[in-house]
């Protein structure tokens, strides 16, 4: 599963909730309502309700029912307390995301055609987020369950094979070692191509 | 479950974390767990020039696969110690 970084989520449930993936085993791991939320270096602040589930940060807008937002946990990487009231103003938690492309395609020009189409892409771009709540006495709790579910989701296994050949032990490196010195025999003793040594005459 | 075993060691010590994103962080090592996600408190941002909203942050929890390097401090490297684990490691345990 690719990490999407931060996307909307414009539909709900019947009951003010998102909507959850409960074939991919999604639950509610914790509800909290009157959150702030504040995306990039905006200084606009929107109440809402803060979701964490099993695999995503979800939070909905108060105000407008097509608003929301959610970020997966393979995509936030990093989640902190603010209380420094003069680094910032309110106490909250702080969350920085990253987006699975960034690595591979920065400046896409597919990104730049769908920010005409649909001003939520920009929300791919979006590094840093704070959650407000009105009650600062919740943010040990809201970073608690942040770490809980992140630590439910590892990314997946597949991403690390390839990154490079790791003997494990050393049987593996004898084993590659006599397997070339084994090639570098077959060539002294393979007669077959004794007469097809340079001969200047066929150039 | 090397890399697991030995940041475990180092709870309490101080580390810089240096994630993916260039943003490096120093810091008491709180705890880790078996996917390097690792929490750290009373952190410093190292280029906090860069970074002014990590200033207002004492603790964080930092995803293990975005972390690039982790910095020791120098009584935290037992370099014979490191070395038999490698290689009891590398048997194949």
């Amino acid at each position: 599963m690719k990490s999407g970084g931060l996307v909307a989520v414009p539909d709900r449930g019947g009951d003010g909730a998102p909507i959850l993936d409960e074939a991919e085993g999604e639950s509610f791991a914790m509800l909290q309502p009157f959150v702030g939320i504040v995306l990039g270096d905006s200084d606009a602040q929107e109440s809402g309700t803060l979701y964490i589930t099993t695999r995503r940060l979800v939070w909905l807008s108060d105000r407008d029912i097509s608003k929301g937002y959610a970020v997966d946990f393979l995509s936030l990487s990093m989640h902190a307390i603010s209380r420094d009231l003069e680094a910032y103003p309110s106490p909250c938690v702080y969350c920085q995301i990253e987006n699975g492309d960034d690595e591979y395609c920065e400046d896409d020009e597919d990104e730049e055609e769908d920010e005409v189409a649909n001003g939520d892409a920009n929300l791919s771009k979006i590094r840093e987020m704070r959650l407000v709540p009105q009650d600062p006495a919740v943010l040990d709790n809201i970073f608690q369950v942040l770490c809980e579910c992140a630590a439910l989701n590892p990314d997946p296994q597949g991403e690390r094979e390839g990154e490079g050949e790791w003997f494990f032990n050393a049987e593996e490196v004898m084993a590659s070692e006599n397997l070339e010195r084994g090639m570098e025999g077959l060539e002294v003793q393979d007669s077959r191509f004794e007469d097809a040594e340079e001969d200047p005459e066929d150039e | 479950m090397l890399f697991f075993s030995y940041f475990k060691e180092l709870v309490g010590k101080e580390v810089t974390v240096e994630l993916k994103n260039d943003l490096a962080i120093t810091g008491v090592l709180h705890s880790v767990d078996q996917y390097l996600n690792i929490k750290l408190e009373n952190i410093k941002v190292v280029d906090e020039i860069k970074y002014p909203h990590m200033m207002s942050v004492k603790n964080c929890f930092i995803r293990g696969s975005v972390v690039r390097y982790v910095q020791l401090p120098v009584d935290g490297v037992d370099v014979e110690i490191l070395h038999d684990a490698t290689r009891r490691e590398a048997r194949g345990n």
